[in-house]
């Protein structure tokens, strides 16, 4: 009887055990259309070597590196206004869009940007694209025209496998492969530039983008080693390089801020201005609070109604940006001991001013049975709705604070701890209500929520340590 | 005055306290109230001639404006007010023209004979703070204008240092520390 030797049956075992893995990658992947390393590897070479003979051989490269289409590197060349853009479109966008420009216009401080590492941990650089690019950069360039001589440089240096190669199939190849480097599909939206607007949360966030070029670095390193290109100059990079919201505070800051805050407020006042003083910021002090544990926006009528909480399940419906942004967002066990604090003090200034200034104590006692907003601030002209501006005027001079800095800073601290952009983006209320990531992540599974109110808290606790009146 | 003045059953919503008696007001409500009389500080005195067990009020624009005797009226002792929300009041006829010393001399009778001794000359010292200068040389019986520790010390019979370490005491003891990781 037939019987393969034991080598033989390792040596088919071996064989099925890499079909059988490329087979489930294959099915994992699900794309057909991504290049393969035989097609990737002489494109990589030829436009290498005629990257002085046109446009077309770096563009190609560009967006392979970039995973850019050519329509993006090309709007790279709009010039950007000086002042900052007003609506949805902040400065942390601008800046983003700011970095895309240097892959065309180069300044040295950018220089970075196309490094790569190798084994030593030190870069290459590949001058002689870098030239191109900023000799692109004095040319008048229309997309079709580009279009054309990409796709005639496609015809003409790649004819056998110009089946496979198409613009689109150049502009995804970074992204097929970036998670093989390690890079999350934030990374790739951050390097190829798209998907910022429809992602706000992105432009709340400060972060160290070094972490990003170094990954980066490794796919360039590995497209331009596999094609076993040499020549390029070594380069080391030592810097961190942080993009984003220019919003975000340091945890000190926010320390002493509460602080601040904390020892305006008297125990027994003995006075009418001490007392007036000490509401106005106790009351700053738990809205405050509150933004940090659940994002809330600091526009309107701070929290609505005292209604709107539920201090026995721990939650707080949340409605700050017209209904698109209605939410229901957990409040931390430490939350709810801070206002279940609040609201005895506020039974008790009912108490106190019920015969000396009844109008207020019954304002106080509006809010308590949900007749008006839960936060008010108190001024001589009497109670009036809290609003940020209002409490802001009395100590920005100490700290000059932006009004949305809770919110800048939170979704800071959980982007840099790891946390999905798509969970932070149903908190912070930028996903609408009906959208398939808000039911996944907020309404659909309310426990999702929960982890990060108990993040936000520990970190309130632990890391800032904020003094708590409770 | 007194024979003024009539003691009437009066509702409570109708009562405020008057607005020349507000601050001494807010500063009675910040006191501590001490029952046990053991220790009570003694060498507070308040000389005064009226009875303030209940409270001394006025009537004005329909209101009953209250500016002495009020400690019924208080947080701590609200819960004992009537539930038919009458109580009983001694109301003048008129506004009485020192109706603000009668205010303050109605604090220091309040801190004669309810405060703790180890806060009692603060609250001395805040009340001389916040008191009118021509209050105050009534109350002191004096004229020159003193400074606030040197008040305390002629109102009480005491020398300067527990005055300034009952000042600093109390200054502590007001403000809010918060709570940290470690003491929750």
């Amino acid at each position: 009887m037939f019987s393969p030797s034991k080598d033989k049956r390792k040596q088919n075992q071996s064989l099925y055990s890499t079909a059988h893995i490329i087979k489930r990658k294959k099915r994992l992947l699900g794309d057909v259309t991504c290049l393969t390393n035989s097609v990737v590897k002489p494109v990589v070479i030829k436009c290498a070597q005629n990257i002085n003979l046109g446009l077309a051989p770096s563009y190609i490269l560009a967006s392979l590196f970039t995973g850019r289409s050519l329509l993006q590197l090309l709007e790279a060349n709009i010039e950007v206004p000086n002042e900052e853009p007003g609506g949805q479109m902040n400065r942390a966008f601008y800046l983003l869009s700011n970095w895309q420009h240097p892959v065309l216009k180069l300044p040295s401080k950018y220089l970075s940007y196309f490094m790569v590492p190798d084994s030593k941990g030190e870069v290459l650089l590949p001058l002689e694209l870098l030239k191109a690019f900023q000799k692109s950069q004095d040319e008048d360039l229309v997309i079709e025209d580009l279009e054309t001589e990409v796709k005639e440089f496609i015809q003409q240096n790649f004819a056998g496998l110009f089946q496979h190669i198409n613009l689109t199939r150049i502009q995804n190849h970074f992204s097929h492969l970036a998670p093989k480097f390690g890079l999350s599909r934030a990374d790739v939206a951050f390097i190829a530039d798209y998907d910022l607007l429809d992602n706000p949360h992105c432009s709340y966030g400060l972060f160290d983008a070094s972490h990003i070029m170094q990954k980066h670095a490794q796919y360039i390193s590995s497209l331009i080693k596999e094609a076993g290109l040499s020549g390029f100059q070594v380069q080391k990079i030592d810097k961190k390089s942080f993009f984003g919201s220019h919003r975000v505070l340091k945890g000190y800051s926010v320390s002493d801020f509460f602080k601040y805050c904390v020892r305006q407020i008297t125990r027994n006042p003995s006075t009418h201005a001490e007392l007036l003083k000490s509401f106005n910021f106790y009351t700053f002090y738990v809205v405050t609070f509150l933004e940090l544990g659940t994002l809330h926006r600091p526009i309107l009528s701070e929290f609505g109604k005292l209604e709107s909480f539920d201090l026995i399940n721990g939650n707080v419906v949340i409605i700050d940006k017209g209904e698109q942004s209605y939410r229901v967002i957990p409040l931390s066990q430490t939350a709810c001991t801070i206002l279940n604090a609040y609201i005895k003090y506020l039974k008790n200034l009912i108490s106190d001013l019920r015969f000396t200034y009844p109008e207020i104590s019954n304002a106080i006692a509006g809010a308590l049975m949900s007749d008006r907003g839960l936060f008010q601030l108190w001024d001589s002209r009497g109670i009036k709705p809290y609003h940020p501006n209002n409490v802001y005027t009395l100590i920005e001079s100490i700290f000059p604070f932006p009004q949305n800095w809770a919110r800048h800073y939170i979704a800071t601290m959980l982007m840099n701890d790891g946390v999905s952009r798509n969970l932070i983006e149903a908190y912070m209320g930028h996903a609408p209500s009906g959208d398939q990531l808000y039911n996944e992540y907020s309404s659909f599974d309310f426990n999702h929520n929960r982890i990060l109110s108990d993040k936000i808290d520990k970190h309130i606790i632990q890391d800032l340590n904020l003094p708590l009146i409770i | 005055m007194q024979l003024n003045s009539q003691l009437k059953q009066v509702d409570l919503r109708r009562i405020q306290i008057a607005d020349e008696a507000k601050e001494a007001f807010a500063l009675s409500s910040s006191f501590n109230y001490q029952m046990d009389s053991s220790l009570l500080n003694s060498r507070v005195h308040a000389n005064q001639p009226w009875d303030f067990e209940i409270p001394f009020a006025y009537m004005s624009e329909g209101l009953i404006r209250v500016f002495a005797g009020w400690v019924s009226l208080q947080r701590p002792f609200q819960s004992l007010l009537p539930r038919s929300k009458l109580i009983c009041t001694r109301v003048f006829e008129d506004r009485p023209r020192s109706l603000e010393t009668i205010a303050w001399q109605y604090v220091m009778h309040t801190l004669s004979r309810c405060q703790h001794r180890n806060f009692a000359l603060a609250y001395v010292a805040k009340m001389v703070e916040l008191c009118p200068n021509s209050t105050l040389q009534k109350l002191t019986k004096s004229s020159s204008s003193a400074s606030i520790e040197s008040a305390v010390m002629t109102l009480c019979s005491e020398t300067r240092q527990p005055v300034r370490t009952q000042i600093k005491r109390l200054a502590k003891s007001k403000q809010v520390q918060g709570w940290r990781v470690g003491n929750v």
